[in-house]
């Protein structure tokens, strides 16, 4: 099964969870008399964010007229949302839409799989960031690098002042 | 003789009877009127008789109790004269005693003095020799103490105070560093706030993101 690659729909795990709701919704009204998707669409996710559903919609083959074909796609998205990993990243400064869509797509690119990005600003870092991902953490802030710019300096002196 | 003249005569008869009977009464009443009278005077003489009687003994006993009055008076200045005088010795007689009794204690005061003084000069002359005795000793083993001092501070404190200070200045030079180290990360968050754009953050961003997947973080 092709997996879906939902970065143009949320990035983050809040917005990933605040998605799934309305998709979750949606799925309700799918089997309603009058159910009209693209209204539907509109009113749940917005003008761009239809868009861009109804075209994965077709890039995946999905018949917009045939109910059940919506139902299956829709639960097919939220179980791949449902088994995204989670990674968390302390920056220096708040990300704004466009720095968090770049940092997914790296992920997407790179990992060939879409993340959830969880975010925490610490403005010591200076720049840089800090990573954790399933336990696992890596450091490569520039607060870091200073401070062992600046303790291998220290060594140094304390070295001379001793001899 | 008819019945009317009969019923005549003993109505005469009763009047005469009553009329006698009623003189009778009278005398009889007008004798014991007398009788009282005389009874009456009797008693009212045999009252004077007897007030005068009480009359003269009142008078009697007030004159005794005067007398008896008197004669107390009589012998109570006699007795507060003579206590006067008793008194007045007696406090002469103390006054001379207490006199005495100064005069002997001021005698003895004098003698416990002089003695106290004697006994006194002799516990100073003793003291101040014993005290010379141990005020060498004291300086002696003083000096002693000192050196002993001065050798367990070379041997012990010394070198404590030593580490000591090595480690107050170990940890000034910790707090030190840890200073050098704020100044730097603030100046280098200065410059890099003012020289770096958001564009440059999202490129560390990104190698941050390149150098952990390279060092197998997301595998």
């Amino acid at each position: 099964m092709e997996k879906l690659i939902l970065t143009d729909f949320f990035t983050t795990k809040s917005q990933a969870v605040d998605f799934t709701a309305r998709i979750s919704e949606l799925s309700g009204k799918i089997y309603e008399v009058d159910f009209n998707l693209e209204k539907n669409l509109g009113e749940y996710f917005g003008v761009k964010k239809k868009d861009k559903l109804v075209s994965l919609l077709r890039e995946n083959q999905i018949p917009l007229e045939s109910s059940s074909a919506l139902a299956k796609f829709l639960d097919k998205i939220k179980d791949t949302v449902s088994t995204m990993s989670t990674v968390t990243l302390i920056l220096a400064t708040e990300p704004d839409e466009h720095t968090l869509k770049t940092i997914s797509d790296w992920f997407t690119l790179n990992l060939k799989r879409q993340v959830l990005l969880e975010t925490e600003v610490d403005e010591s870092l200076v720049a840089g960031a800090v990573i954790n991902y399933q336990g696992k953490r890596y450091d490569s802030s520039i607060r870091t690098i200073i401070d062992e710019i600046v303790a291998t300096y220290l060594a140094k002196n304390d070295a001379n002042m001793t001899n | 003789m008819s019945s009317v003249q009969f019923l005549q005569i003993v109505t005469v008869v009763a009047h005469t009877t009553i009329f006698l009977f009623l003189i009778f009464y009278l005398w009889t009443l007008n004798k014991d009127r007398k009788s009282l009278e005389k009874r009456q005077k009797e008693i009212e003489d045999k009252e004077k008789e007897i007030e005068n009687e009480h009359r003269k003994i009142i008078d009697e006993a007030l004159n005794k109790e005067r007398a008896i009055l008197e004669n107390a008076t009589k012998q109570a200045s006699s007795m507060v004269a003579n206590a006067q005088n008793v008194s007045n010795s007696a406090k002469e007689e103390v006054e001379k005693a207490l006199k005495q009794m100064v005069s002997d204690l001021q005698s003895r005061a004098s003698d416990t003095s002089n003695r106290f003084a004697d006994n006194y000069n002799v516990f100073l002359n003793k003291i101040s020799e014993n005290s010379l005795s141990n005020f060498q000793n004291l300086t002696n083993n003083f000096e002693q103490d000192m050196q002993k001092q001065m050798q367990d501070f070379r041997n012990s404190l010394l070198p404590k105070l030593q580490g000591e200070l090595e480690e107050y200045k170990m940890k000034r030079f910790k707090e030190a560093d840890k200073k050098i180290n704020e100044i730097i990360l603030r100046v280098s968050k200065s410059v890099f706030n003012k020289s770096t754009s958001s564009e440059d953050h999202k490129k560390l961003i990104i190698e941050s993101l390149e150098k952990a997947r390279k060092e197998g973080l997301f595998d």
